[in-house]
């Protein structure tokens, strides 16, 4: 199966989740049991891009790799930005409307930003005739019922909505017509009081 | 036009069945693409309501109901609902009230959705309460009530020159109720008895009248207003108590026999209901002022106490500036529904965001979905499935332009559904907005628990005030301490201040002793002394110098004019 993947997709793939989640010095003594060990700083923008691009090549080659570690084994890269990825996903797909919480991955891919318009485009796309479902389902958190709710909510000036809830909880920002992903980073692991 | 409620708790009590074939919508299936669920019309709701009619068996539940209308009952509602429905006629039409059967209910729905409000107008039965708590006082009211004088017409016994009443809960009895030796003259005669509440209620009236010394020409009548016989429908445990229907049952019965009498009498109500526009056109207001008050028959209402905090809620919203007000539903209600109210006498351009969310285990909220409900949906129904909620929701809401006079309402109902069995821990979040500065006012309308735990998170103690208190025929009475502050669990009126720059509603219109004895307080014994000082009016010469509530506060008082009026206390303080 890894022969199905080349070099280069390989070295994406490992650039972009390495790049996601940088270890950070641990301070010392027994306290600092951590995430899964280490101490991590997760930048949720790379690791949506690292998910997308790995959706993107998972799909093309139909790699069944649904664990965290069986992925970081094919990358030779730790387990950790993949696992915490996943953790970030998950709290944010459990607590967000599901058509705020796709618009926002959807808006991951751009990050120069995109007009109302065209993200309203890609978000409608990725739902009417979004392929790869399983890949999307389990890379990016959300379940095909969660799926289908998304769908629905697009009613009226739907997106309108969206944008105000996003913005509400600081997650895009606005320049001119440009509507950007607002990155956050997200630490694991032990901090002192 | 049947009031947006009432048709929300119609859909609602379609009752639980299986996930497929449930509940409304049910034509529509959730699909990748359901571009045309935004809305359904009423005459696509009355559509769908009689096809789930007809192909599920019944027995159908019945639906608390009272109306007005200018058309003929029987038509309108058929032989199915004989001996459950009431009516009365007025001059330009008549009013109906009780419990119709949901499968009949939709009949006239399909019939008559687009019949304007001014025609005919059904609105849900909303629960009453008792505006006191209960103990017993029945050897109380045995020792006075012997003082009391015998019906006019009893010219060999101590025929009285005036009448007082009580309209008070009663608890189901297999017996007819006491009449303690034939001196409490009941207008519901049997399957009820005074609940301690009434027994309360009614001591504090003889207490007053005896203390005045017109006990001796009072002759004290009784309408007790019976709990429901039966639930109305599986899980429905909200209608299991009297609603307004069973109140005005209770004065239906009482009429004859005070016109009978033919005597002044003054009709206390300590009891009511939070629910409505508070304006006055509520169907039970309207009934009272209709055609229950006459120029000797005066009804005095507990204004309504605080224990209801948070079952109402109250924006002032300033134009284009949103407003936000949250309701907290507690877990293992089944349904709740809420309604706004505002005055639209202008275009006000109000629309209210519903964002919806359950809290699990007490952490972080998560977010279902969210309803926009405005004007570009009147007279619609927004489905469950317009905003993707998961299966084990529905909700569904109805905005309804002049629904009653200038007044605007938009029903708001949230359900479970399907598999589960109650709703879980939500919150909702309300975010109202207008394009011109309006006061909005919302009211829990039904929820089962009785707690309070489901709440207006925010509630202010505006609303607090009861119906039929907001009516300007009555003579609505607000809770005071002995010491002459105001009683702190008192209602603070009006609660329908719509519009700031208009006079206030004059409710409530005095403040009178709401102390029973021990400890206990409550404007529905504020009422009752406020009813007895009104029979002691009548029972005087001052009697024909009274033309109104006004007038009769003046004389009964003794002010030379109406001060000018407080929203806490009205008018006047009665100290003692």
């Amino acid at each position: 199966m890894l022969d199905s993947i080349t070099v280069e997709e390989k070295n994406s793939l490992q650039r972009a989740w390495s790049g996601a989640a940088i270890t950070e010095s641990t301070p010392a003594g027994p306290e600092k049991a951590a995430f899964r060990g280490v101490n991590l700083r997760l930048d949720l923008l790379k690791a949506l891009q690292a998910t997308w691009e790995t959706i993107k090549i998972a799909a093309k080659v139909k790699l069944a790799l649904y664990t965290a570690p069986d992925l970081a084994t094919m990358l030779e890269i730790g387990v950790e930005s993949i696992s915490a990825a996943h953790t970030i996903l998950e709290s944010l797909v459990q607590t967000m409307r599901p058509i705020d919480y796709v618009t926002y991955i959807v808006l991951s891919q751009k990050p120069a930003g995109m007009t109302q318009a065209e993200l309203e485009s890609a978000v409608n796309d990725l739902l009417d005739h979004g392929e790869n479902r399983d890949e999307l389902s389990w890379y990016l958190r959300i379940s095909a019922d969660r799926f289908a709710r998304a769908s629905q909510a697009r009613q009226g000036k739907w997106m309108d909505k969206v944008l105000e809830k996003l913005s509400d909880v600081d997650m895009i920002e606005r320049e001119g017509d440009l509507i950007r992903f607002k990155s956050r980073n997200f630490k694991f692991g032990w901090q002192p009081d | 036009m049947f009031s947006p409620s009432l048709i929300s708790m119609m859909i609602h009590s379609l009752g639980p069945g299986s996930s497929e074939q449930s509940l409304f919508p049910l034509p529509f299936p959730i699909s990748p693409k359901p571009k045309c669920l935004v809305r359904c019309s009423l005459e696509e709701i009355a559509k769908e309501l009689l096809s789930v009619i007809r192909h599920r068996p019944g027995p159908w539940p019945a639906l608390p109901v009272n109306g007005r209308t200018t058309r003929s009952v029987e038509e309108l509602l058929g032989s199915a609902t004989k001996g459950a429905i009431e009516y009365r006629r007025f001059e330009t039409g008549q009013f109906f009230w009780g419990r119709v059967p949901l499968d009949r209910l939709s009949d006239l729905f399909a019939s008559s959705y687009a019949v304007p409000s001014d025609t005919e107008y059904l609105d849900l039965g909303t629960p009453v309460r008792a505006l006191g708590s209960g103990s017993t006082y029945d050897q109380r009211c045995r020792a006075l009530l012997g003082k009391a004088a015998d019906s006019p017409s009893n010219l060999g016994g101590r025929p009285a020159k005036v009448g007082a009443a009580i309209v008070d809960m009663g608890v189901t009895s297999l017996v007819a109720p006491d009449d303690y030796g034939g001196k409490l003259r009941h207008a519901v005669t049997s399957g009820v008895e005074l609940s301690d509440h009434a027994e309360k209620v009614l001591s504090v009236l003889l207490d007053r009248l005896d203390h005045k010394g017109d006990l001796k020409d009072t002759t004290i009548s009784c309408a007790l207003v019976k709990p429901p016989s039966h639930q109305i429908g599986l899980g429905r445990p909200c209608f299991d108590q009297a609603c307004t229907p069973e109140v005005l049952s209770a004065l239906q019965a009482l009429e004859p026999q005070l016109t009978a009498d033919g005597i002044p009498v003054a009709v206390n109500m300590s009891l009511g209901t939070h629910v409505g526009p508070h304006n006055g056109s509520s169907p039970l207001e309207d009934y009272i002022a209709t055609t229950f008050v006459t120029s000797d028959r005066y009804v005095v209402a507990a204004a309504g106490n605080e224990g209801g905090k948070g079952c109402s809620g109250k924006r002032t919203i300033l134009a284009n500036e949103p407003e936000y007000l949250p309701l907290r539903i507690a877990a293992n209600c089944k349904e709740v529904l809420v309604e706004f109210w505002w005055d639209e006498s202008s275009a006000k351009g109000v629309s209210i965001d519903a964002d919806i969310y359950e809290i699990v285990g007490g952490g972080s909220p998560i977010n279902h979905g969210t309803l926009t409900i405005d004007g570009s949906i009147a007279g619609s129904l927004l489905t469950t499935a317009s905003i993707g909620l998961p299966g084990t929701l529905a909700t569904h809401s109805l905005f309804t332009a002049k629904c009653q006079n200038n007044f605007s309402c938009i029903a708001f109902a949230l359900s479970a559904i399907g598999l589960a069995s109650a709703l879980p821990q939500m919150l909702v979040r309300f975010k109202l907005e207008a394009t011109q500065d309006v006061a909005v006012n919302s009211w829990i309308v039904i929820a089962e628990d009785a707690s309070g735990v489901t709440a207006f998170v925010e509630g202010g103690p505006e609303g607090s005030i009861s119906v039929p208190a907001t009516e300007e025929k009555v003579l609505s009475v607000a809770g005071l301490r002995a010491s002459g502050q105001m009683w702190e669990g008192s209602s603070r009126g009006p609660s329908a201040e719509y519009d700031r720059t208009r006079n206030p509603t004059g409710s409530p219109y005095m403040a009178h002793l709401a102390d029973l004895a021990g400890g206990e307080y409550g404007t529905s014994f504020a009422s009752p002394r406020a009813c007895a000082d009104a029979v002691v009016t009548l029972n005087s010469a001052k009697r024909s110098k009274c033309t109104d509530v006004a007038t009769l506060l003046v004389e009964t008082y003794g002010l030379k004019a109406l001060p000018n009026w407080n929203p806490r206390f009205g008018y006047h303080k009665q100290k003692s």
